[in-house]
């Protein structure tokens, strides 16, 4: 579903990210760690579309990002870190724009809204501005707007940062449904647990190189995600 | 520390307007023109009034004519900056982060208070400048001068904070907070249009009751009976009506640091309201995308009264002009003696420098802020986002000028070509400054903004784009006089006019088609 080929991203002459490859297929869900400012971000934001990269391949379901970006967008969901939605909107309102876009008929618009609204507990303020939520509150908007259209690549930066426990809980239940429909997940994180609990795969990155990928138990092997996370760490200091 | 805040606030300040990085140097040559521009213009009309005044020196009421200056720099500083105070103060997007900190209130205030005497600075300037050039006078009337251009705006300032401090503690708790603003600088601005509109009745009033005028100056306004006295020659009174002003500002700065983080940090009360699942309508991605720039426009007080404001006086005019039509009616019959096309140009010209006052596109671009990332990972093309934002700003600013054409029409009952160009150049005026006012801002975006202000009023985009009209309007204007157009010749000037008018649009539109579409890319 995702396929990131020699992935290589310079701002003027520092280089964030260089020559990343990694394959995330259907079904799947690749936690991404590294340090801050190891280039995560960067490679979510060029991986949807955002961020223009240097060199290299992004293919979304055989699909090249930088050849026909709109098609590999219909098919992709973006959670950032700081979830900064439109604060003139209500909640329902922003999810009815998102809806528009995606073309998500009405009625399974309706039904995903009453359903992942419910489930997180946002249904009472979705007639709010956004203005007056809290960050918590933004982020579980973003996470329901980013499900309206089901798409088959989700990708989230930090999407657990801000969420309650029992909010965390629900998205790490939809998360595992979503993979069970065949839609691909490719998420950063500091929460080691919940990556080794959660996910097939792992890409760890430090100062913008991939120095380990592959399946979870291949890369942690008998160990816990966050010894080898600190080895991993010395070694490339 | 408020010398570091100062700094940063400064910093921000002339980088929302030269932008950063390679433009800098050529932004700040054009902002030099510009106030070069600013100076003449400005300078010009004020010192124009100011000789007109000059004979009050023979009634032996000279200190009047000082105290005049004064007032009206004090209301053109004040009427230039309240509007900004609020914002400012109180809705700065860093006000928490650096009250988190271990500094004093008074140190934040201070910082954002030195932008607001600046802008002070300047407008009082433009006032008292050619005011004591007019006068003229000794060495010392010009020291005088100096400090009073340093010192005076402290008065403005404390007038607008003050005005910006009592807003802020009325909505607060408010939760029609916009409506509230925009029905507030809606009155002020009406009450300012209105003075402005009996200017000259009140020099010759001025100038007949002197003494009156002088009475109830020294009476209701003694402060500027002060100042008045005091740029005459009085050292002391200047020295008093400083004293009153330094005290007037400590205190001001007292009240607001007192109430800053309460006023600053409260959350805003919204109306809470129930929805039902029934508000989950279907539509088109364009149509998506058009409500949501309405709905940043009407959500947003600042946008709305800025990038807003000529379609507002375009509907005052419409409504005025059928009010006043018989009035209307009569002038345009006689100076059609003078020539039969004057007030159809007149109409023209109003209208184009009206339709370069709706400059939403100026600063759609700069609004997305951070808000940027959510249309760019969304499956939307450049070019609808583009069309969005076009057609918000002509959904705007097209039927109240359409409206204004159709009163213009029904009041002036101009010749049928010359008609026909009254409707044709406006409109086509509008188009060109939408699609231009796009690829300004495409080319200068200010996207990290603090203050919706920044990106609306103060950024170099919205500055050149309401230049930029004014300058066209301006170009339109000059030959109509110069030549004493009428007739043929003016139809097929104005004809001319619409044909560069719609090519410009046609080119603007081109680019953003193409180089448009790359420039988003990379913002």
């Amino acid at each position: 579903m995702l396929e990131i080929q020699h992935f290589t991203k310079r701002y003027g002459k520092k280089t964030a990210v260089e020559d990343l490859s990694l394959t995330i297929g259907g079904g799947e869900i690749c936690a991404f760690i590294g340090h801050n400012g190891a280039g995560k971000t960067t490679t979510l934001k060029a991986c949807c579309g955002i961020l223009p990269f240097t060199e290299g391949e992004i293919l979304v379901d055989g699909t090249s990002i930088r050849k026909d970006p709109l098609a590999c967008k219909k098919q992709i969901a973006y959670l950032p870190d700081n979830p900064d939605l439109y604060e003139f909107m209500t909640g329902v309102k922003y999810l009815n724009f998102i809806g528009d876009v995606f073309a998500v008929p009405k009625a399974l618009r309706e039904k995903r809204i009453a359903d992942y609204a419910g489930r997180l507990e946002l249904t009472e303020d979705l007639g709010q501005p956004i203005s007056a939520y809290s960050h918590g509150m933004k982020q579980k908007l973003s996470v329901i707007a980013a499900l309206l259209h089901q798409p088959k690549l989700l990708l989230m930066d930090e999407p657990f940062v801000g969420l309650d426990p029992k909010a965390t809980h629900v998205l790490k239940g939809i998360m595992a449904d979503l993979c069970a429909q065949g839609s691909a997940i490719f998420f950063s994180t500091h929460v080691l647990e919940v990556a080794e609990r959660l996910c097939h795969k792992v890409a760890i990155i430090k100062s913008g190189h991939l120095v380990a990928y592959g399946s979870m138990e291949s890369v942690k092997g008998d160990q816990s995600l966050e010894d080898v996370f600190l080895e991993l760490e010395d070694d490339h200091a | 520390m408020l010398k570091t805040l100062c700094a940063i606030r400064l910093r921000l300040f002339f980088d929302a307007l030269t932008g950063s990085g390679r433009r800098r140097k050529s932004m700040g040559v054009l902002y030099g023109a510009l106030l070069i521009y600013c100076v003449v213009v400005f300078g010009g009309l004020f010192g124009m009034l100011f000789w007109a005044l000059r004979p009050l020196s023979d009634a032996g009421l000279d200190w009047l004519y000082f105290a005049l200056a004064g007032i009206l720099a004090t209301g053109l500083a004040f009427a230039g900056s309240v509007f900004m105070t609020q914002q400012q103060l109180y809705d700065a997007q860093d006000n928490q982060l650096l009250l988190s900190l271990p500094i004093s209130p008074m140190a934040v205030l201070g910082s954002r208070m030195l932008v607001l005497y600046l802008y002070d600075l300047v407008l009082g300037a433009i006032v008292l400048v050619p005011a004591t050039l007019a006068w003229g006078g000794e060495a010392g009337f010009w020291v005088r001068t100096g400090l009073s251009v340093i010192l005076l705006p402290l008065f403005p300032l404390c007038l607008s904070c003050f005005f910006g401090w009592l807003i802020g503690l009325l909505t607060v708790r408010m939760r029609y907070k916009n409506l509230f603003s925009v029905i507030l600088t809606v009155l002020f601005l009406g009450a300012y249009f209105l003075l402005y509109a009996k200017a000259n009745a009140a020099i010759q009033a001025i100038l007949t009751n002197g003494q009156a005028v002088a009475e109830t100056v020294e009476g209701v306004l003694h402060a500027f009976y002060l100042f008045g006295r005091g740029m005459t020659g009085e050292w002391g009174q200047l020295l008093l009506f400083f004293l009153e002003t330094v005290l007037l500002f400590a205190l001001v700065c007292w009240v607001l640091s007192r109430t800053f983080i309460r006023i600053a940090t409260t959350p805003r009360r919204v109306a809470r309201r129930a929805w039902h699942l029934s508000e989950v309508q279907a539509g088109t991605a364009e149509s998506a995308l058009l409500k949501k720039e309405l709905g940043r426009f009407f959500g947003s007080s600042v946008y709305l009264l800025n990038a807003g404001i000529g379609a507002l006086m375009m509907l005052i005019g419409a409504a005025a002009l059928v009010v006043k039509r018989g009035d209307v009616a009569q002038a345009a019959v006689q100076l059609a003696r003078l020539s039969p096309d004057l007030m159809p140009m007149f109409a023209i010209l109003i209208l184009c420098f009206l339709c370069g006052m709706v400059d939403l596109t100026t600063s759609s671009i700069s609004m997305e802020g951070k808000n940027l990332w959510v249309l760019k990972s969304l499956p939307v093309t450049p070019g609808q986002i583009f069309r969005a934002k076009l057609r918000a700003h002509l959904l705007i600013g097209l039927p109240p000028l359409l409206i204004s054409d159709a009163v213009i029409l029904w009041v002036l009952r101009p010749a049928v070509a010359m008609g026909i160009m009254v409707v044709l150049v406006p409109v086509a005026f509008a188009v060109c400054s939408a699609a231009a006012g796009l690829v300004v801002n495409l080319r200068l975006p200010k996207l990290d903004w603090d203050s919706e202000a920044q990106a609306v009023k103060q950024s170099a985009a919205s500055m050149i784009s309401i230049l930029g009209g004014m300058g066209v309007t301006a170009l339109l204007a000059f030959p109509c006089f110069v030549f004493s157009m009428a007739g043929t010749a003016a139809v097929v000037y104005f004809s001319a006019w619409t044909a560069v008018l719609a090519l410009a649009a046609a080119l603007c539109l081109r680019w953003l088609d193409r180089g448009g579409a790359a420039r988003w890319a990379a913002l």
